[in-house]
This record gives structure tokens, sequence and C-alpha cells, in this order.
């Protein structure tokens, strides 16, 4: 239990325990041109440990995880500790994709030497110029279309002495070979003419006979010789393709040897190149084809694409300007962009595609290296977080569209050959991405084994306040700003404990202090200045508040018009000043609210109204079912609390969260069940427990300085203040003004430990600590509160009891 | 037989094609021959008199080529196919003529090819005659000649230069071959003309001067330059009556003789 205040030895704070000062002359320079660079990023020595952890180690699932508030320089860390160690590391190879010949629809991949692949598709499209022009210029040859014709008249020749011995035969032996519309027929003949029915009649049956067996002997011999024409034909064809096979042969050999020779180092080039000659020998005539006309329908030329395409090598990773592992960022990582795709070309209204169209994904540009990914925005597309996992499980990427995954098209694709991964994967996102990832994801804790957390802010100490003043310097150099003289760093370092919001340290917010010094630099543009002092910041800082206090200056202003009921004088029975802080999250003020409350006969609830109509969060409603525990431990020990009170925010018709109004409504309280009224000049605010002592809370420089505004717009009368948990002190960085309002004995901010500290500033009475006896001396705030309570109990009691008469009646 | 109306015409174009399958290039060169000389257009269709002899026979068959395969060779089937066959080569001769606007004729006739040929024919007409042959020259299946190359045959005789004419109005534009087959004196004078007269009315024709003692060597000549259609006077010392029979029965191609 804490002593009881003395209303006297209730003093505001001093001027100087309200802001803290940095002094300028602490620093030995006088320009920051003077000062070093800062070699690591400040205050994030645990990170930057996590990160070379996690970059060093080569096992599966050591994958990182970069956790921090937006804006602290988390990519910027990251980007450049990967392109050190990136340098350092050999480059990765070249990958390439190319026909495969046995199977289109499945196209091969080639690993290559860092710069090979350029070099070999050079080669490739070399060839297939050649090609273009060799093939058909060999097979249009007058040698070659002599050789052709051989074959043609051999085969003419064979069938045509066929033919010609037959019918020499047949006429020896009086029959003559007739064509027919269908085919030929043997017709046997009498003195050079073809039979006719009334001469065959008049033959002899032997004569018949041996004309019948003579002309059914030839026709079997002619059925024989028309069957092997075929055979003859398949024979010349055959002959035509190998004279056509050998002729391309000793066009393009060469040609392949050149660019054979080039890669005799590399198997997996020279078995390719074999399979392409191959192909290009079974494949002449259309090659020869391919440099004629397109074909056309309806006068239309067929947009087909060119068949030398087949020969071409799509490079999809060229390492060959690459400087060690490349460091990949991907900013927008929808699934085709991590993975790759497979395009489309229409061709007569059908979507074709082959080896050529491959793309490929932020995965193969970073394989062999890093690859950065904003986590928000990958989950944010659909299918790419799952794509992802799958590609490092299956330690391959697979280029599958997600219209073939998920089935929705049946347009004919690829299935390239994967390409194996090797690489290291840094999501980049903030701490609940992580932790519910962690929670619910179990793939994320077996692949993202490393989590490195940035700080948002480091402890204000005389080594960190000269490292932050070489920070100021780097980030000069870096944004090539005018230098800052040690007061502009004093005021950045100042702003930069007020954005900690906490005296006692100060904010590695990175993008917050790039855009200070970068608009401060600007302001002493704009005046002129060589260097950028103190009075720039404060107009930077001033600038930036003023671009964002709309709504601060339409709250203040309704307070000043008397729309919103704020008083700042005289003293009221059961309503206090509350603060409460709005977020605008790029700004944060703070203005005063009234908090009222009533208190009749009841059965001990205190009615929470915001909680009532839904308007009151859950932390709140925690505060105000603290009060009545509180209500019920400390006046109610002997007699049931028979209490009734509402309490409620006067005038807000939003969200009302938190505990930090609860000191002042277990006030408001007070005053209520004491008829004691409580000081309109004071604002109040702090948490309670159940033993009444006051907790620290947050935004407490945003609520002074609210009520401040408020109470400097009607006049400072020297009586007003807030008061704030004592614990909270350490916190203070007002405005310069209000710390200057204090020092002339204007504005009064108290600390208070404990709810009978505050009772007593607001009322100007003692709080009354209660005697051995168990009472609370006569005349104190507690004692009328207890009294009341008391009277309640009683009350309840008697209405709880049966009349006499109704008694006697019974 | 049947008759349109046309232009004025000034000569007549006969065209003899019989069962060969690949009448229709020989109707269609024949037409703008027509056309050109503003002649009349005859077609001839020639049912062979042999084959309906053969069919009448009890043992008769043909072998077919595709599938090849023995069969009854059936008089009505014969006689409907030839029929049909007459009617699409009229169809073919009476759309080419229309198209062109040459007047026409068209009749059937049966008996031996060849002489039906030479007998229908006048003295001063064209002559295109396109007939199957004996045998084929071109294996069985192979595809149809294009009429993309004319070969002229020439000699000494007076008539060369009609001939030359004939066949350079046959070839209308495309490629012309002139075989200049002649041995006897004088013929250098005439090849000097007929050069110099090519040079001036077609300077991408081809000249060949090469023996030809009988008609195997035209027949060669023509099948080793996939000859298209082979032109040559009636009057070439070479076309004896035996001779035109033979050429008309082993070429593969139409052959056209110049009155």
């Amino acid at each position: 239990m804490h002593a009881p205040p003395d209303p006297r030895s209730l003093a505001a704070l001093e001027a100087r325990r309200l802001r803290w000062h940095c002094d300028p002359a602490q620093f030995t320079f006088n320009s920051t041109d003077e000062l070093e660079d800062l070699a690591d990023i400040l205050g994030q020595q645990r990170a930057l440990e996590a990160i070379r952890f996690s970059v060093g180690i080569r096992r599966e699932g050591y994958h990182l995880y970069v956790q921090g508030p937006p804006g602290i320089g988390k990519r910027t860390v990251v980007q450049q500790i990967l392109k050190q160690r990136g340098a350092a590391e050999a480059k990765p190879s070249d990958w390439c994709y190319v026909n495969n010949f046995g199977d289109p629809q499945k196209p091969l991949l080639l690993q290559l030497p860092a710069g090979r692949g350029s070099r070999l598709r050079e080669e490739m499209t070399g060839l297939v110029d050649d090609l273009r022009t060799a093939v058909p210029a060999a097979l249009q040859s007058e040698e070659h279309r002599t050789r052709l014709q051989e074959v043609e008249r051999e085969f003419e020749s064979q069938h045509e002495r066929a033919f010609k011995e037959l019918e020499d035969k047949a006429e020896a032996q009086g029959v003559k070979l007739l064509r027919t519309p269908t085919g030929f027929a043997m017709a046997p003949l009498h003195n050079g003419e073809v039979v006719g029915p009334e001469e065959f009649e008049k033959l002899t049956d032997d004569e018949k006979r041996r004309i019948e067996q003579v002309v059914a002997v030839l026709q079997e011999e002619l059925r024989q010789v028309i069957e092997q024409v075929p055979k003859w034909r398949k024979e010349a064809i055959d002959k035509v393709k190998e004279l056509t096979r050998e002729t391309t042969r000793f066009a393009i050999r060469h040609l392949l040897d050149r660019v054979k020779q080039s890669n005799s180092d590399l198997p997996d080039v020279l078995r390719y190149l074999d399979a392409v000659e191959r192909d290009v020998l079974a494949h002449s005539g259309e090659l020869h084809a391919s440099e004629e006309a397109p074909p056309a329908i309806l006068g239309m030329p067929l947009e087909r694409r060119p068949f030398l395409r087949r020969y071409q090598l799509n490079l999809l990773v060229d390492n060959a300007q690459t400087a060690g592992a490349p460091v990949v960022y991907e900013d927008h990582p929808t699934y085709q962009n991590l993975i790759g795709r497979v395009e489309h070309i229409s061709e007569m209204g059908a979507l074709v595609t082959d080896f050529n169209l491959i793309k490929p994904g932020a995965l193969h540009r970073a394989n062999g290296g890093y690859l950065i990914i904003d986590m928000l925005n990958l989950l944010a597309q659909p299918y790419a977080w799952e794509g992802l996992k799958r590609a490092l499980h299956s330690h391959d990427i697979r280029i599958e569209s997600l219209g073939q995954a998920l089935s929705l098209t049946s347009t004919v694709s690829l299935e390239p050959q994967p390409v194996p991964l090797d690489i290291k994967i840094v999501l980049i996102g903030d701490r609940l991405l992580y932790y519910l990832l962690f929670q619910y994801d179990p793939d994320f804790a077996e692949l993202f084994k490393v989590g490195a957390d940035f700080d948002d802010q480091i402890d204000r100490n005389g080594d960190n306040c000269r490292l932050y003043a070489r920070l100021v310097a780097t980030l000069v150099h870096r944004e090539k700003l005018r230098p800052f003289d040690p007061t502009g760093v004093a005021c950045v370092l100042e702003h930069a404990a007020r954005l900690a919001g906490d005296a006692e340290k100060l904010s590695i917010h990175l993008r917050s202090v790039v855009d200070l010094v970068s608009e401060a630099d600007y302001w002493a543009s704009q005046q002129g200045s060589p260097q950028v002092t103190e009075s720039h910041v404060e107009r930077a800082i001033d600038e930036q508040i003023h671009r964002a206090d709309r709504l601060r200056q339409r709250v203040h202003e309704e307070i000043a018009r008397g729309t919103l009921l704020i008083d700042t004088e005289g003293a009221k029975v059961g309503q206090v000043n509350g603060l409460s802080v709005i977020d605008l999250g790029n700004f944060a003020f703070g203005h005063p609210s009234r908090v009222t409350a009533t208190v009749r006969l009841g059965k001990g609830d205190v009615i929470d109204i915001e909680r009532e109509v839904k308007l009151g969060g859950a932390i709140h409603s925690k505060g105000v079912l603290i009060l009545g525990s509180f209500l019920a431990s400390r006046y109610a020990r002997k007699h049931p609390l028979s209490l009734s009170a509402s309490l409620v925010f006067e005038q807000s018709y939003g969200m009302v969260d938190g505990d930090s109004a609860s000191v002042g409504e277990l006030c408001a309280l007070a005053s209520a069940l004491a008829e004691v009224p409580l000081k309109q000049s004071l604002a109040i605010t702090g948490s309670v427990n159940q033993h009444g002592q006051v907790q620290a809370i947050g935004g407490v420089n945003e609520k002074i300085e609210g009520f401040f505004d408020v109470c400097a717009a009607r006049g400072l009368t020297g009586e007003q203040g807030v008061i704030i948990p004592a614990s909270n002190v350490k916190h203070l960085m007002l405005r310069k003004e209000v710390v200057a309002a204090a020092a002339a004995g204007r504005f009064r901010v108290y600390a208070v430990d404990t709810i009978d500290e505050a009772v007593t500033l607001l009322t100007g009475m003692p709080a009354g600590e209660r005697a051995e006896a168990g009472d609370y001396p006569p005349g104190s705030v507690n004692r009328l509160v207890e009294d009341r309570l008391v009277a309640f109990s009683g009350l309840r009691q008697k209405f709880a009891e049966p009349s006499k008469s109704e008694a006697q009646h019974d | 037989m049947t008759e349109q109306p046309g232009a004025a015409s000034t000569g007549r174009v006969l065209v003899v094609v019989d069962s060969a399958a690949e009448a229709e290039s020989a109707i269609q060169a024949a037409a703008r021959l027509a056309a050109d000389l503003s002649a009349e257009l005859s077609g001839l269709f020639v049912e062979n008199a042999d084959l309906i002899r053969l069919a009448d026979l009890p043992f008769a068959a043909e072998i077919a080529t595709s599938p090849p395969m023995l069969r009854r060779l059936d008089r009505e089937l014969l006689q409907r196919t030839l029929r049909a066959q007459a009617e699409q080569a009229r169809r073919t001769l009476a759309e080419a003529a229309s198209s062109l606007r040459v007047q026409w004729s068209f009749q059937v006739a049966r008996g031996h090819s060849t002489e039906i040929a030479l007998t229908a024919a006048g003295q001063l007409d064209l002559l295109m005659i396109r007939l199957a042959g004996r045998q084929p020259r071109r294996p069985i299946g192979a595809p149809q000649r294009a009429l993309g190359v004319t070969m002229v045959v020439l000699d000494a005789t007076p008539s060369a230069e009609r001939t030359l004419e004939t066949a350079l109005s046959a070839a209308s534009g495309g490629r012309l071959v002139v075989l200049f087959a002649a041995a006897s004196r004088g013929a250098a004078t005439i090849r000097e003309r007929l050069a110099e007269l090519l040079a001036r009315v077609a300077p991408k024709a081809i000249l060949q001067e090469r023996p030809a003692r009988d008609v195997n060597d035209l027949l060669q000549a023509a099948d080793q330059g996939r000859v298209g259609l082979l032109v040559i006077s009636r009057a070439n010392l070479l076309l004896t009556e035996t001779n035109v029979r033979l050429l008309a029965a082993n070429l593969d191609c139409p052959l056209l003789l110049v009155g």
C-alpha cells in the first residue's frame, strides 16, 4: 500500500523532464561531410547476424524471412549484404531450352557454362541461316537433280521392261495387251484382230481351252507385274530419300562440324548437335519446301512458323554479363513471373506453342544466387506461394501453366524438362505474417528456418547518438544532400526520439529519417543555405505535420466553437477530461474527450455504455470491469457492493478501445459517489489495476499536446495541465512550445503512481488512507465514497427485508 | 453430236481422246489453241472396239491396277464406264470452249483410236491426239505429266515455219523446246532462219539440234525432256502412216499433228 498522497507534495514535473534535449555541443564535427559513412545498418545487429547465418549456411530449408515494420530499410540492407556476398561467388550456369526432336512437347534443357549460352545461340542462329540456303541449294543442284532423274528413269525402265517383255510374250502367243478404263486385259488375236464371240464359238474345244489357258497364264503374269510396281516404287522412293539424305549430309556436315568444334568440351551440346544432324537429314524435304511461298487459303497466306525454328536455341538464362551470383528482386511475384511460363501464338485461330516460347521466371534468373520477394505481394498473388514452395521442396523449376494445373484449358502446351534449382530465397514482410505463417503453414517452418528480426528503435546513449550522426551523414552522402551542421543533426535525433515515442530511445525507421533529411535539405535550399540547420529540420517537421493535420484542426476547431463539449475551467461532479489518440497512419494526434459517470442503487454493476452499444473494444471493457473489481475490493469489504454505475465517453460516435481512460473513469466514478467535483482544468490519462496502481499507456506525448492545444486556444491560465502515469515520464518528448509553457508555469504535467494521487490532484482534497481501525479519515474522498456505498448497501438491505405489516400478515 | 455457237472459225482443231484418264489436259490445250487460231474445236471420243469385242468373250477378264486383282470384264459395265468417260470429256470440252468463246462440237465413235483420228482429221486440220496406248510408258500410279514443256519437232520441210507458229501458240508462253532433226542439205539455212525467228518471237525457247532417225528417237526425246505436248507436222519426213500410229500409241503426252 502506498503512503497517502499529500496534495501539497504532488508537484508538476519540471520542464526539463518533459523533453529530451539533444545538445549539439556533444558533437565534435562542424558538418556531416566530416563524418564517415556507416559500414552497417544502425542498431540491427541481431538481424544482420541472422541474415549472414542464413546466407552462409548451405543446407536445405535455411531460407530467410526478414521481418520488421515497413520502411525500416530491410530490403536495402538485405540487397547490400547479398550483393557483397554474391560478388564473391561463382557465376551460375546459362540455361537453354532446345527442341526435343523425339518428343517436341517435352523440350530438353541444356546447362552451359556462364556466357556460353549466348555464344551457342549465335552459332545456332548462324547454322539456321546457313541451312536455309545450303540445303535447298544442294537439293536444287544440277548434280542432285540428275541423280534423282537417274533413279526415276531406272524405275520407269524397270516398269517399261516388264510390260514390254509381257507384251512381247503375249504377242508371240497370239494375245494382245489392251488398256481398259481401270486396268489391263489380255485379248486373244486371230489374223491380227481381237477374236470376237462368234469366231470363238467356232473354235474347237481344245483350241478354246488352249486360248483360255494361255490368257489365264498371261493374266497371272500381268497381275504379278502390276503387284511388283508398288515395290519398285518404294525402292525408288527409298533411293531418292537416301540420295537426298546423302546430298544434305554433304551440304550440312561442315556447317555442323564448325559448331561441334566450337563446343567440343560440352558433351551435352555435342549430343544435341548429333540430334540436329539426324533431324535435318530426316526433314531435308521440309527444309527445301520451307523456302517456298507459304500456302494460302482464299488468297490469304497461312502465317506458319518457319520450319527452321526447330533448330534455334531458347536462351532462358544468360549469365554472360552477371558478376558473381545473381541477386534478383521480384516486385511482381505472380505465379508465372516466379515459375516462368509457356506463351502461345495464334495460328489460323488456334493457339500453338513451341520451345522457343518458354519464358523464364524469377526463379530461373536467380538460380545459383538469391531471390528477394515481398511476402505480402507474394501472398496476394494466387498460387504464387504454393508454386514457390513446390519448387523449393522439389529442388527444380517445373514450368506448368495455371490453366494446365487447374485443368481450366485444354490448349496443347509443353512439358519442359525441369531446371535444377539451387537458390536462397529471402522473403521480406512484417512480423504478423511471420508468426501467422509459422503457426499455420507447416511448410513455412520447414523451409524458412531463419528469421531476421529488424528492430525499429535503439537505446539513446552517447555512442548511439554519434552513430546516428553518421547515419545522417551516410544518408546525406547517398542522397547527395546538403551537409547537416550539429544543430541540424541534434534536431534529427530529437525527432527520432519523438518517433520512438520514448525519450530514452531513438527510432531507426529509415524511411522516416530519409524523408526528414531530404525535406530539411529542400527547405535549406529554399533559403539558399549551404548547410542544413536546426531551423530547416524543424521546418520540415512542421510542414510534415501541417500537411497531415487537417483532421486535428477540425477537431480542435469544434472544441473551440463549443460543438464538442470540453471544459477547461471550473469543477464538475462525475465528469473528467479523458484523452484519446487518433492515428492516421502517417500522423497521430490527441484530443480531450469528456468522460462522465453516474451512480445509483443497484447490484454492483458498472455499466460500460460503449460496450452496451458495441462501440467499445475488448480492452476498454476489460478496463471498466477492473474498475468494478477495484471498487468492490476497496470499499465493499464488509457489505455488498450495492451500486449501479454507468460510464460513457460523451460525444463519441466511433469505436473506443484501450484502457488508457480507466484512471479517468475511476476518478469520475469516485467523484459521482463522493459527490465531490473534479477540476476541469486538468485532463487525465492512464490505466489502473485492481489495486489502484496507475499503469503506463501509449501516445502520451500526443495526448498531452492535444489538451495543451485546446487550452492554449482558450488561453492558458496556469491551472491547466495533464495527469499521466509516472511510468510514462520517460516517454515524454513534448513539443518545444509545451515545454516552454511548462517552464513558464502556464501549463503543468503531473505524474502519478496511484489512483489516490490522481483523485487528490483532481479534487484538491486528500484521498484518505484507511486507519488501523478500518475507516477512512473523515473529509477524505475515500471516506465519502465508502459512506455512500454503505448507504447504498443499507438501502438495498432495507428494500430486501419484508415490511412489518407484510410479516404479520404472513 | 452437240454444237454451240461461238466466234467465226477459220479452221478446225480436232482433239481425239479415248478411255485414257488424262484427256483433260489435251482438251484444255486444244481449246486454247483453237481460241488462239480462231478455229473451231471438235472433240472425238473413241471407244476401243477391241475392248468391246473382248468383253463378249466368255473368259474375258481384266486386271485392275489399284488394287491389283483379276476380275470379270463385264460388257455392260464396260459400256457404262466408257459412256461416262465420254460424257466427262464432252463436259470438259464444252466448259473450256465456252470460257474461251470457241465454237465446238463433240462426237463419240467406236473403232481403233488412231485410225479413226487420222480418218476424221482433214488435211489442214490441227489434230490433237491423247490416247491410252497399249502399254503404260509412265509407271502405274505416277502423277500425270504437267503440260509445262512443249516440244516441237522440225525438219527442213516447208511446213517448219507453220509448225513452229502453231507450237508457239500451243505453248502459250510456257517453256518451248525446238528439236531440229534435219540432216539434209540446206538444213543449215533453215536452221539459221529458225534461230533468227526464235530470237525475235520466243527468246526463251531452247533450240536443240539432234538426229531423229525414227519414232523411238522422238519418244526418247519427249521422255527425257518430260514433255507435256509434242508438236510435229504431218508433212514431217519421219511421219509415215505407221509412225503416226506408233507415236500416238506410245507417247506419254498429247500429240499435236499440224496439217
